[in-house]
């Protein structure tokens, strides 16, 4: 009767003993859970807000299609065209400009565009180069007037006239390396 | 004070006698009590810790998704629209530039400069 009331008590600490592996394994797995479950809800957060990001990107790409294409033809300036531009605007208010020392400018690091740089000259009354000015100025393309020279011509009678002298900077997406 | 050293005193001589039959049952009752009394705090330790993560998650779940910080787009619209009718400004002024009359010259600045 002693011993069967031994084995029982083997038999229940056995039991005992196992019952609390169980509830220490059952722990381990609830936190493992717990850990894997807000991985799971970070990647799908990160996921979603990719995937809502991609979206607008591509969006935005979509509607500015048109937009970005004019912006691409403003600043894919063609010298030889521009420079023919600007000769047949100054002939086209009587004037001619002549044009020279184009040279290429270094490329600064954070610009993505080439850019080179031209003299402008043109002799003439001071109301024509003040056109001839205000049409350098108003170029249609990302140009800017760098420098600017008005000088009087020395002139023996007759009215008087003006030389005008501008350095033009002309930023392009074009090769202009050739 | 007192009480409490008695105790600690009953429990020693309990634990040193625990071989005599007289002691035995005791010291079974006793390793019995504290093994109960154990298990009963680890229970309730297990339910309170549960049931704060179950809180704890019930509530994130109640937040809903947490909110993701705005990053701005590559490509920012309103700065090209901008850019565009800037761009048709300088076309405008160009067409007008080229196409406006010659205009007398009625302010030219030679008339103070002095010839050489």
């Amino acid at each position: 009767m002693k011993n069967h009331i031994v084995y029982i008590a083997w038999i229940a600490l056995i039991i005992a003993l196992l019952a609390w592996c169980e509830a220490g394994y059952f722990v381990y797995r609830s936190f493992s859970r717990e850990a894997d479950r807000a991985a799971a809800l970070s990647l799908l957060s990160d996921t979603v807000a990719q995937n809502h990001r991609e979206a607008q990107i591509q969006s935005a790409v979509a509607s500015t299609a048109d937009d970005r294409a004019v912006l691409q033809a403003f600043t894919q300036v063609d010298p030889v065209a521009l420079a023919s531009l600007i000769k047949a605007s100054g002939t086209s208010i009587g004037d001619e400009i002549d044009l020279g020392n184009a040279v290429p400018q270094p490329r600064s690091s954070k610009s993505v565009l080439d850019a080179f740089s031209f003299t402008a000259q043109a002799q003439g009354s001071f109301a024509s180069l003040m056109r001839v000015l205000n049409i350098l100025e108003t170029l249609p393309a990302p140009a800017s007037v760098q420098d600017m020279n008005l000088s009087v011509v020395p002139e023996m009678g007759g009215p008087t006239l003006w030389n005008l002298q501008v350095q033009i900077r002309v930023f392009t997406s074009s090769s202009i390396s050739s | 004070m007192k009480k409490r050293s008695h105790i600690f005193a009953s429990i020693r001589e309990t634990f040193s006698r625990r071989r005599e039959p007289g002691y035995m049952n005791m010291f079974a009752d006793v390793f019995w009590d504290a093994l109960l009394l154990l298990g009963i705090v680890v229970v309730l330790c297990a339910w309170v810790v549960g049931g704060m993560e179950f809180l704890s998650v019930l509530n994130e779940l109640n937040q809903g998704a947490p909110a993701q910080q705005e990053v701005p787009l590559p490509l920012n619209t309103q700065q090209l629209t901008s850019i565009l009718e800037a761009i048709q400004a300088r076309q405008s002024a160009f067409q007008s530039a080229v196409s406006q009359p010659a205009q007398p010259d009625p302010y030219d600045p030679a008339i103070s400069v002095p010839q050489k």
